[in-house]
């Protein structure tokens, strides 16, 4: 079993500079919880992300797809002329418009939970009365190497920045 | 602190010898063809004039949704607004002189002729065309000049008062400017084809006003940075300047194509002889460039977030939208004033004199107050903003 040091929060604002500070120590953050996205502390962790290069995908592929079955119902495959207007017509753009909006959203929502491991029945990778509500609460991952007198001074620097509680070992 | 905005010799210099280029352009404009002079002097006064209003808009919503990251930048569109009045002028001067180069129905033998603008001419006449621009400019001069005092008077007295005050003539302004607006883009610009009718086409000037407005806000808003007079400018401003233009781009394409594709469904011949003109009368090219350059550009552009929070990438975003709405107005009056698709040095010379008479009264009234309004109520979240 993993084990690491949390030191629990109740005022977000506190955390930025606790990153930063463990940092200067050699010391990275594994993770923070929070109730809602900070964008602070988004920041401070360096934390990047690809996922807007995959909603765009997903954009591209709906706009793709649709067309090309759009074109083939009403070009190919039933080729009907309606009100005088050609068979590939400017008409497509708002099911075009419609389907992209549609693929992206379905298909970043599958990729999130794809990429985060996720969905209906999987446990939760932490479960603890600690992180939940309005908790914010910082993770520490505690190596192998790590004696007792460094989990120490992360557990003081924890505290000194204002942490409502510092549990080890957890 | 007082942060003054003083307008260099250099820009001051600038400013004249682009209104000496405009006067020479409108000279040999006049002296070769009035009527192409005229449609020029339409284009640009309303071209100038709507970024103007877009601006005073632009301000107005600031205080409506008390947004907080903008409060540092109003006497940007505050200086733009006070172009209005000086805009104004040059249109009144062109409606009382130059209105028969331009406009088909001030001509009396054309409308005893026509019997769809025998009907129209209750509405669409002159004289009753002059009142209906003191209505509109009078409600803009007025109540933009009105925000702009108040500001003003909040720098010296400071409290809640005067924001109070602007917010709720704010929402007085956006529906005078909602209504005046629209009925002004009718008679100035839609009117230059009088059997034509689109009852989108004055929600799209709008917009494209408050479009272009916020795109020359933000430009303006990153050369004063780079001279050095708004230092508070950060990344986080930036792509807030960049979401307003990204969102405008989408609402001018979603707007484009909704006239568009109306009147290409419908297929009602006297709507659709508009667009035929665009398409296969010669400015087909011109045609694409518009949609191409205002609604593509920006929303392919703008959509990646490095760009988006760049100053020199905004920059220049700011101007190609510039230039793309000076193709989308050449396209709204030129088809049907003038007929022929030339551009020459009678239309960048003029389009250059505008510019620079635009220049001079915003830079002028810039100088006039501080850069960064003293006691706005949100000036501290202002200049603190972050991405949150």
């Amino acid at each position: 079993m993993q084990k690491n040091i949390i030191g629990i929060y109740k005022d977000e604002t506190l955390i930025a500079p606790v990153i930063n500070q463990l940092r200067e120590q050699g010391v990275e953050v594994k993770d923070v919880y929070t109730p809602f996205p900070v964008n602070d502390i988004i920041e401070a962790m360096k934390l990047k992300t690809n996922f807007p290069y995959f909603a765009f995908a997903f954009g591209v592929i709906g706009f793709s797809l649709t067309f090309l079955f759009l074109y083939w119902t009403s070009a190919i495959s039933y080729p009907l002329v309606l009100g005088g207007k050609p068979y590939l017509s400017l008409s497509f753009v708002v099911i075009i418009f419609v389907m992209v909006i549609n693929v992206t959203v379905t298909g970043s929502l599958i990729a999130f939970f794809v990429r985060e491991k996720k969905g209906p029945g999987t446990k939760p990778k932490f479960d603890s009365e600690d992180v939940n509500d309005d908790k914010f609460v910082v993770f520490i991952d505690k190596t192998a190497k790590m004696t007792d007198d460094d989990s120490a001074k992360i557990s003081d620097i924890l505290r000194s920045s204002g942490a409502v509680d510092v549990k080890e070992n957890v | 602190m007082e942060n003054r905005y003083t307008v260099s010799p250099k820009l001051k210099y600038t400013s004249f010898a682009l209104m000496a280029i405009g006067v020479i352009a409108l000279g040999i404009g006049f002296s070769t063809g009035a009527d192409r002079a005229w449609a020029n002097v339409l284009l640009n006064s309303y071209y100038f004039l709507s970024l103007a209003v877009g601006a005073s808009f632009f301000l107005a919503l600031q205080y409506i949704t008390q947004s907080g990251w903008s409060a540092m930048f109003k006497r940007i569109p505050e200086a733009m607004g006070t172009y209005i009045p000086v805009g104004a002028g040059i249109l009144l001067l062109f409606l009382i002189f130059g209105s028969h180069s331009v406009y088909h129905w001030t001509h009396a033998d054309a409308v005893a002729n026509d019997e769809l603008l025998q009907h129209k001419a209750s509405y669409l006449n002159l004289s009753f065309m002059i009142i209906r621009y003191v209505l509109f400019v009078g409600s803009w001069v007025l109540l933009a000049g009105m925000l702009r005092k108040y500001s003003l008077r909040e720098d010296e007295v400071g409290g809640t008062k005067y924001f109070k005050k602007s917010e709720f003539l704010s929402k007085i302004f956006i529906f005078v400017l909602a209504f005046t607006f629209t009925l002004a883009t009718i008679d100035w610009i839609m009117s230059v084809n009088p059997h034509w009718f689109s009852t989108l086409f004055s929600a799209k000037n709008f917009m494209t006003a408050f479009f272009h407005g916020a795109a020359i806000i933000t430009l303006i808003a990153i050369l004063l940075n780079r001279n050095g007079n708004l230092p508070g400018l950060n990344k986080y401003h930036l792509h807030d300047f960049s979401k307003y233009i990204f969102m405008l781009s989408i609402i001018y394409g979603y707007l484009w194509y909704s006239q568009y594709f109306l009147i290409w469904y419908a297929n009602i011949p006297e709507e659709t002889v508009y667009y035929t003109t665009l398409i296969h009368g010669g400015w087909k090219s011109l045609f694409i460039a518009d949609i191409a350059i205002n609604w593509a550009f920006p929303f392919l552009f703008l959509m990646l977030n490095v760009i988006a929070k760049n100053a020199k990438a905004l920059m220049f975003t700011a101007i190609i939208l510039s230039i793309g709405q000076w193709i989308d107005l050449y396209l709204q009056i030129m088809p049907g004033s003038t007929g022929v698709n030339v551009i020459g040095f009678v239309e960048i010379g003029s389009y250059l004199g505008f510019l620079g008479l635009f220049i001079f009264v915003v830079s002028r009234s810039l100088s006039k107050a501080s850069l960064v309004p003293k006691n706005h109520p949100y000036l501290q979240e202002s200049t603190a903003h972050k991405l949150h």
